[in-house]
């Protein structure tokens, strides 16, 4: 029988990823450990800072602040590197042409090959909100971190389209991605991840508002740390809805041209 | 079934700023195909012959869909072959010479599940199929992870997973490459059942005793022209004569 959905395409990408990680499973328990290692090292900064002016309207201190910071950031990290670490493992396995003679859709290659890790980092997400917030810090309620999901998931979907437009340059230039990195730096820099946009130099603040990941954090501290309702993030949770509406077209737009090039010059597969 | 009509395709380096970013594997364009014509009929097996270089993989690329020729038309059944169609796509099998082609971390079982589930299978069926064509060829009882395969068992895992969905086209590009000649002959066998089952059959081999004696037709390329396609008969029966015959043709100008 063929059926003729995508479920089932995805379900088996799903099923080969997880067959794959698990004979690799000590790299999902060292990124599991280096995560947790990480927030452990901000709760101590935390105390050592212990609650700067910057963040006086916030309930509890740095280590909240930046706990937000290191899981928004692990997100975008994921988002950024996932799509064209998917197609340069292909390329370089031997399997992309492989795949691609079968009558799949690239963006079921894209979505059901991110789905695995997309889900692990979902996990190491609960590790850390669990950790951060119900061991170590201060616990929001339980409605302020359902409200934050839609933030957190908008932003990745940013970010995602960013991810995938860099996997459009691998697809041509197989090597040396230069968006994930620049983008990951410049979002470290002005997003507000481990301090508040409000250090920055004047002039450098309102670029920090074309970045997703700005309007994300903002709208998860105002949830989970300021004690606000949901009405209090709308705002960014507009323009965050605004931004993904202009990337993941901009995105998939790039990647369709990306493999119409490379279907032009014979080099799908080639690494 | 399979109609290759006025095929034409340059590889071009790259252009612009890609051309300082990214090296071309030429730096000058080269002509892989020039008006290539070929057809394929159901139940028909056609050789594909040529020195190295001499355009069959860039053929084979282009009839399944991985390349985009500069000019000319691949229809199959009448469609046209094209990358945006997945009920064309849906009728090509391909054995490709690359025995990396396969997910070395997972099983032989677990490969042909895989395809066959992208090829548009339902997961019953896909298990269902994998295990016929495991058995098929001699793979069932060593059902381990195919890097601990060998070469002839990767080889065999290729043409099972081109099998597996059951495509009108099959297109094999040096399928007995890595295979003693006990299971090269097992495969001929095989392909010659498929053609009987109404299959179109396009290889590209090396081996002329092997193309010579399977095929129902066969086409030279040199330079990635067609210098001569015909029935096999037309190329002769005495075997000194036969290679002589296909050397002439298949080398090319500058050969």
């Amino acid at each position: 029988m063929i059926v003729t959905g995508e479920r089932e395409r995805l379900r088996a990408i799903v099923r080969r990823d997880v067959a794959i990680l698990r004979t690799y499973q000590l790299k999902v328990y060292v990124s599991f450990a280096q995560s947790i290692g990480f927030v452990v090292s901000f709760y101590f900064i935390g105390r050592f800072v212990g609650e700067p002016d910057a963040l006086a309207d916030l309930d509890g201190g740095y280590f909240e602040f930046a706990l937000l910071g290191v899981i928004v950031t692990s997100v975008i990290a994921l988002a950024l590197r996932e799509f064209a670490d998917n197609i340069a493992t292909e390329q370089r396995g031997g399997t992309l042409e492989a795949v691609l003679v079968t009558p799949t859709p690239f963006w079921t290659l894209l979505v059901g090959g991110a789905t695995v890790s997309v889900l692990i980092t979902t996990v190491e997400v609960l590790l850390l909100v669990g950790l951060g917030f119900g061991v170590l810090g201060v616990t929001p309620s339980v409605g302020a971190l359902l409200w934050s999901v839609p933030l957190l998931a908008l932003t990745f979907v940013c970010f995602a389209a960013v991810g995938i437009a860099a996997a459009a340059v691998i697809v041509v230039v197989k090597r040396g991605d230069p968006l994930a990195g620049p983008v990951s730096q410049l979002t470290a820099l002005v997003s507000g991840a481990y301090y508040p946009v409000s250090v920055l130099p004047g002039w450098l603040q309102p670029v920090a508002e074309l970045v997703p990941a700005t309007h994300g954090l903002r709208g998860m501290r105002e949830l989970t740390l300021a004690g606000a309702g949901p009405g209090a993030m709308l705002d960014d949770l507009v323009v965050l809805v605004l931004m993904a509406a202009v990337l993941v077209p901009a995105g998939l737009w790039a990647f369709g041209r990306a493999v119409r090039s490379a279907r032009r010059s014979g080099t799908l597969g080639t690494y | 079934m399979l109609e290759v009509e006025g095929l034409h395709h340059t590889y071009a380096p790259h252009r612009g700023l890609l051309r300082h970013l990214v090296r071309s594997a030429t730096e000058q364009p080269v002509a892989a195909l020039t008006d290539v014509s070929l057809t394929v009929g159901a139940g028909e097996i056609v050789g594909l012959l040529g020195a190295n270089g001499a355009g069959k993989t860039t053929l084979i690329k282009a009839i399944t869909t991985l390349l985009e020729p500069d000019a000319g038309t691949i229809r199959l059944d009448g469609r046209p072959v094209r990358a945006d169609d997945p009920l064309v796509r849906r009728e090509i099998g391909l054995v490709q010479p690359d025995d990396r082609s396969h997910y070395w971390r997972l099983t032989g079982r677990r490969n042909l599940e895989f395809f066959g589930s992208l090829a548009g299978l339902g997961r019953d069926e896909a298990a269902r199929r994998a295990d016929e064509q495991l058995r098929r060829r001699g793979l069932a009882d060593r059902d381990k992870l195919v890097f601990g395969y060998s070469s002839g068992m990767r080889a065999q895992l290729a043409l099972a997973r081109a099998l597996l969905h059951d495509p009108r086209l099959v297109v094999l590009d040096e399928p007995t490459r890595s295979l003693d000649p006990v299971a090269a002959g097992e495969v001929c066998d095989d392909l010659r059942g498929l053609a009987d089952e109404g299959r179109a059959v396009l290889l590209a081999s090396h081996r002329l005793d092997e193309v010579t004696e399977l095929c129902d037709r066969v086409v030279l390329l040199a330079d990635g022209v067609v210098t001569w396609s015909g029935p096999t008969a037309g190329l002769g029966t005495d075997a000194e004569r036969l290679r002589a015959s296909v050397v002439r043709r298949v080398a090319g100008p500058d050969r």
